[in-house]
Formats: C-alpha cells, structure tokens, sequence
C-alpha cells in the first residue's frame, strides 16, 4: 500500500510507521464482529452479507494510494470510519446486503431472464433437475403441480429443458439477470411425485432445501460459501446425497420417518449431532434403524471448511 | 528525472479509480443497480473513457 521508498512527503520514516495499519485494521473489524456474533450479541449476519462487502476493501485500497502520504492521520481516520460503517450496515442490514453478479457479456443460456418459470409435466415420468445459482436465498421444496415451478423477486431465472417431450426430463435452472443478492428470495418447487435426480450448484448463499415430500432419487450439492439446510427426503431404495462443500455450514434434518446415515470425508469437517434417534460414532452418524432399512438416505459430506449439525 | 509531482499525480488518479470501482460494485452488492444490465453499461464506460482521454489530449 503505502511505500516507503518514494520521495515524497510526508517523510519516508512517516511512511513506514504508517504501513501495515490498513489489513490490521480490517482483520480487526472482522474479528470483532465474527466474536460478538459467536457469543450471540449478533444475529442474522450471514456469509453473504459479509462476502458482500469486498468492495470495501477496493475503497480502502483507494483512499489508501491517494491520501496516506499527504494525510496520514485523517485518512487513518477515514478507513477506521468506512470500516466501522461497513461493519455497522452488515450486522445491522444484512439482508439489504448481496453479492451481484454483474453480467457483462451475453451469456448464451440466459438470454431473457423471468421471475416466474415453470415445467409442465407433459409425459414425464421423472427428471434431472440441475440448479445453478450464486448469491440468493434459495428454497426448495416439493408441492408443484407442474413438474418444477421456480419463482424469484426479479427477473432473473433461466430455464433450460431438455429432452421434455420424452418420459425423462433434463431441466436446468440458471441465475442470469443482474442480481443474485441475499435480499433476493428465490422458491423452487418440485412435484412431490415425479422421481428426481437434483443438482444443485452454489456459489455463496443461503440454501433451504425441504426435500421431505419430493421424490428425490439422487442428489448432488457442490455448495461454496453458504449456509445451506437440508430436510432429507422420505426415500424409496436406496438414496444418495453427496455435499461438496467449500467454507459452508450444513444443517441437516432427519424427519422422523427416514432412516439415514450422514459420513464425512476429509478436510476441516466437523459434525455434531442433537437428533435424539442417531448415534455418533466418529465420522458417521447413524440413524438407529439405517442398517437394516430397505428405503434409507446416505449423505457423504466431503469438504473444506464444514461445519455439519444433524438435527 | 521522473518528477514526482506527477508520481503522486498518478498515485491519486490510481487511488480515486479503485476508489470509484469499489463505490460502483458497493453500490451494485446494495441492490441499487437492480434491473440494469451491465452488458449495455461497460460499453459505454469504456466510449465515455476514450471520448474523455481525446477531450483531455485536444485540451493540451
């Protein structure tokens, strides 16, 4: 940031003492917040809503080049102001807080983005839905009279379908469009009776997928930085769930009719479990009827940083 | 010799950039620019950067 070398006032010995001032600052600020919303003086802060604030970073960069050498003080001043502001608007107004995905080419999939799409069912016997999305709050959940019905607050979703007029449908929902903020809501829903193979790819976000009532028969989640919940579906055979995850925490529901195991594979991945029906016995948790069940769910978390809490 | 009147010049114009494309992305992550489409909008940043840079160039 600010070099020391330069011959320029104020003096180079000035400089020096200066630098190193701006990352502590900002590391300050996030620890401060991240230990008052641990001890539960803060809530509802999300990811999201801190991720949202990058751009903080590029105007204290800024003012940083173009001010510390002829205005030490009232620029030291300015960043500890824009950095407690920042801090301020993200425990205060997180929800008014999202990233933005800035779309500034075309991009061949999402030409004409809706808030509103659906898939009638026509002759599907069953499908592969893929949801990709960034930064939004996402809820899935069965009940659609079509085959998928997806609703959000702007016009942003794209659909892709595939192979609909078939018995098996390839549906691709992508966020286009100019925000995927987490003050932005979007709904899917999926018809309780037709049998799916669900991925879902997520950038940051908050993700609330209520599978219970769907008729899921695979599922794969590649989740960045979120904060996802997953009520596990009532499962014929079998069912599969796999979470790759980046620094994301995973809440995961097992209804009281569904027998299932959760397993962890590798990284920084920590579980803990307060549903009374499992038992904890190293990277696994089991439900107590899941080795002898017929219709059962195996959810595989591999990740980086996840935190898993079964309920 | 580098004058240094202009280093810190360009220091400043540097500084005030990051400055704005911080406050425009900022500006975006609060929903402000909802509904603009940022396909139509940098092309025209990058003509009112070059109509700017002629304009200062004719001026000297």
């Amino acid at each position: 940031m600010t070099e020391s070398t330069a011959p320029m006032p104020p003096s180079p010995a000035n400089g020096r003492r200066r630098r190193g001032v701006f990352w502590p600052l900002v590391l300050i600020g996030v620890g401060l917040v991240a230990l008052l919303a641990n001890y539960g003086f803060i809530t509802g802060l999300s990811i999201v809503s801190i991720l949202a604030l990058w751009p903080v970073l590029l105007i204290l960069l800024g003012i940083d080049i173009a001010f510390a050498r002829r205005w030490p003080v009232p620029t030291l001043a300015a960043e500890v102001a824009i950095i407690a502001g920042a801090l301020l608007l993200a425990v205060t107004e997180p929800n008014v807080l999202g990233l933005t995905a800035f779309n500034f080419g075309s991009s061949s999939s999402c030409r004409d983005p809706q808030s509103s799409l659906s898939v009638p069912r026509g002759s599907l016997q069953g499908y592969t839905l893929s949801i990709n999305g960034g930064a939004a709050r996402y809820h899935v959940t069965g009940g659609a009279s079509g085959a998928v019905e997806a609703t959000a607050d702007y016009d942003e979703l794209c659909l892709t379908v595939r192979d609909s007029s078939g018995s098996r449908g390839d549906i691709r929902l992508t966020q286009g469009g100019t925000r995927i903020g987490s003050g932005n809501d979007i709904t899917v829903k999926l018809a309780n009776d037709l049998p799916v193979s669900l991925t879902v790819n997520a950038g940051a976000g908050e993700f609330d997928l209520d599978l219970h009532d769907v008729k899921v028969t695979d599922a794969r989640m590649n989740i960045g930085a979120s904060s996802t919940t997953l009520v596990l579906p009532h499962p014929t055979g079998d069912v599969s769930i796999r979470a790759d995850g980046g620094a994301s925490s995973l809440v995961i529901e097992i209804p009281s009719d569904v027998e299932a195991r959760i397993s962890l594979n590798g990284g920084l991945v920590s579980m803990s479990t307060t549903n009374a029906r499992t038992t904890k016995s190293g990277n696994t948790v089991d439900t107590a009827g899941y080795a002898t069940a017929k219709d059962r769910v195996t959810v595989t978390v591999t990740g980086g940083a996840t935190s898993v809490a079964v309920r | 010799m580098i004058d240094p009147a202009a280093i810190e010049r360009r220091r400043n114009a540097v500084g005030i950039l990051l400055v704005a494309v911080g406050a425009v992305f900022l500006l975006g992550n609060l929903g402000l620019f909802r509904g603009l489409d940022w396909k139509y909008i940098w092309p025209l940043a990058v003509i009112a950067l070059g109509v700017y840079l002629i304009a200062q160039r004719t001026r000297r």
